[in-house]
């Protein structure tokens, strides 16, 4: 058994976005965009398709510069900092993409360490250490030697996930986590994000479903178009008038089916080998 | 880093190499050529060995398989590098252009009467050409835009199907004696090779090999796709084109010496990757050594085929590399668990 190296959440600094805009090819993808991520907050990036999620969250990321605009980490802007100066406070999480080439989940996981190691230098006994903190910290120790294209879509997201802790960054920017998942699975992947948010991780999820918003976030963004025409309290976003304007519905009833966990686990599709 | 599958492929193209200097037109008992080698090396005295057949292994088999161990391990090298590249397990060093360039390069000259009188401008030429045609790639990716990997890959496939017809046109417009001579150049092959080419293509293939090796984490996290690279703090663009460099570099040598042998790149990585894993740094090692022993095989193979006429090297990883690639088409349309 690996020994637990925990390593202790570095405080996040507050996260800046300030008049975001990005424009290609003629379209505007993202027009204006203001607002703060507290330090150790807990949003939902709300949007239709095509609203510009995605693209918030890549300049957020410092993956992509915005056209006009810019972010800004505690009080450095992102332009100015190196891409694993970058990686190493913001920890992206992209959809989820399906790789051709069968690398295990204990290397996928050693990725995240790129941004402290960078490209020559070998991994450290500490490198080591983090990666099987990580692993277990997402409930995959049983697991690490699997081909990532082997596992089910729910432990593949805990591997990313777990890269991202790797990576040992204190602000966790998600594009659609559970998007993808069956209702016990986003609901086991939600526990695990408020876990590591109560750890002190800022986390900023984009979402195009509302029922999980409702559920497991407190604050939410809402995109509409590019523009952010709502920001707030989950419950009221959602009851808003913007929201009805960006999804071209309304909320009719507020009484919640609520869901519970019965402990059934997700089945691990059985090995390739 | 090193694994046992590279070991044994290192053996092994020792050994085909061995085979390689003892067999041919000529046979020499093996022990001869040990002494011969032993004897070059300044170890013990080779006396007892014939002059001629000192000769056959020190100056004529000797560096051709020593080529091919050179040309294998690149091509073989820069295939594994471009499908994490390009994130696209059909990628090989053809697609990029640059051996078909060094082709176009080497016939131009042979051509227009160049290679006849200048000593080693075939080669230069050659590999003037590679590396022309990967800056030429390059250019007309960043002209268009934003140099995805699907832009890239694109290019290098037009590219390189206008150089092949460039080729072919000199093929054409050559006289009857001089088409044996151009054709090296499009299914290649390294007969008649010296150890000036040994030592013009050594230091290049070598840059570029452990230029592509040293990209190891990044082509690591290339694996997973673009998003993911830069999620971890990959600068994915600087590193496509530090990898497109180092494979034009060891591609053009290979092609400069070699002429172009198709499918290595293509088919060495997949065969070795079931042994080893993706990971780069456990991949390319491998890659390195199996292609050597591949092409050493292709080239004793093609020996025991003909004595009397040569098959082309090329044309033989070619018959051997079609099937490989319909299997790696079928393999990946199989539905993914």
């Amino acid at each position: 058994m690996t020994s637990l190296a925990h390593s202790p959440v570095r405080l996040p600094a507050a996260l800046h976005a300030n008049s975001v805009s990005v424009r290609r090819d003629g379209a505007t993808l993202l027009d204006g965009i203001s607002f703060s991520l507290p330090a150790g907050s807990m949003t939902v990036l709300l949007g239709p398709n095509g609203s510009g999620k995605t693209t918030l969250i890549r300049v957020l990321a410092g993956i992509l510069p915005p056209t006009a605009g810019s972010v800004v980490l505690g009080s450095t802007p992102l332009r100015t900092m190196g891409r694993s100066a970058v990686a190493r406070e913001c920890a992206y999480l992209p959809q989820q993409t399906v790789s051709d080439f069968d690398i295990r989940v204990e290397d996928t996981v050693a990725l995240g360490r790129y941004a402290h190691i960078g490209s020559w230098a070998a991994m450290r006994q500490t490198d080591y250490e983090v990666v099987s903190w990580a692993i277990e910290r997402v409930g995959l120790s049983a697991l690490r030697h699997r081909a990532i294209p082997t596992l089910s879509g729910g432990e593949r997201q805990r591997v990313f996930i777990a890269r991202a802790l790797a990576q040992e960054a204190p602000i966790l920017l998600l594009d659609e986590p559970i998007s993808a998942l069956d209702i016990a699975r986003q609901i086991e992947l939600m526990g695990l994000l408020k876990e590591l948010h109560s750890e002190g991780r800022t986390v900023l999820a984009a979402l195009h479903d509302l029922r999980p918003a409702l559920d497991f976030f407190p604050n939410a963004l809402l995109l509409d178009t590019g523009r952010l025409t709502a920001e707030g309290p989950t419950d009221a976003v959602i009851r808003g008038h913007a929201l009805a304007t960006a999804f071209g519905v309304t909320v009719q009833r507020a009484e919640q089916i609520c869901f519970e966990l019965t402990g059934t686990t997700e089945p691990t599709p059985p090995s390739a080998q | 880093m090193i694994r046992a599958v590279t070991w044994v492929l290192l053996v092994a193209y020792i050994a085909l190499a061995l085979l390689g200097t003892a067999w041919g037109p000529m046979p020499i008992p093996l022990h001869h050529v040990l002494r011969s080698l032993a004897g070059a090396a300044g170890i013990t005295g080779a006396e007892d060995v014939p002059q001629s057949e000192q000769f056959v292994v020190l100056q004529l088999r000797l560096p051709q398989v020593i080529l091919l161990g050179l040309v294998g391990a690149a091509l073989a090298c820069s295939g594994a590098a471009l499908q994490a590249t390009f994130e696209n397990p059909l990628a090989d060093p053809g697609v990029l252009g640059v051996s078909s360039g060094a082709a176009l390069g080497a016939v131009i000259a042979i051509h227009t009467g160049l290679a006849a009188t200048v000593f080693l401008s075939l080669p230069l030429s050659a590999f003037g050409g590679g590396l022309a045609t990967a800056l030429l790639v390059y250019a007309l990716t960043y002209v268009g835009g934003r140099p995805t990997a699907h832009s890239l890959l694109l290019t290098g496939v037009a590219v390189s199907s206008v150089a092949v017809a460039g080729v072919t046109l000199v093929m054409v417009l050559a006289d009857q004696h001089r088409v044996q001579e151009l054709l090296f150049w499009l299914v290649g092959g390294v007969r008649n090779q010296t150890w000036e080419h040994v030592w013009l293509s050594a230091p290049p293939i070598a840059v570029g090999v452990l230029g592509l090796l040293s990209l190891h984490r990044r082509l690591d996290a290339l694996l997973l796709g673009e998003e993911q690279a830069l999620a971890v703090g990959v600068p994915v663009v600087q590193t496509r084109l530090l990898v497109l460099g180092f494979v034009a570099l060891a591609t053009g040598a290979a092609t400069a010496v070699s002429g172009t042998i198709g499918f290595v790149g293509l088919m060495v990585p997949h065969l070795v990757r079931r042994g080893t894993g993706p990971r780069t740094s456990h991949l390319m090692p491998a890659c390195a050594s199996g292609g050597a022993a591949f092409l050493t095989a292709c080239e004793l193979l093609s020996r025991a085929v003909s004595e009397q006429f040569s098959i082309h090297l090329g044309i033989l990883t070619a018959f051997l590399g079609g099937p490989a690639f319909l299997f790696v088409l079928r393999r990946r349309e199989r539905p993914q668990a």
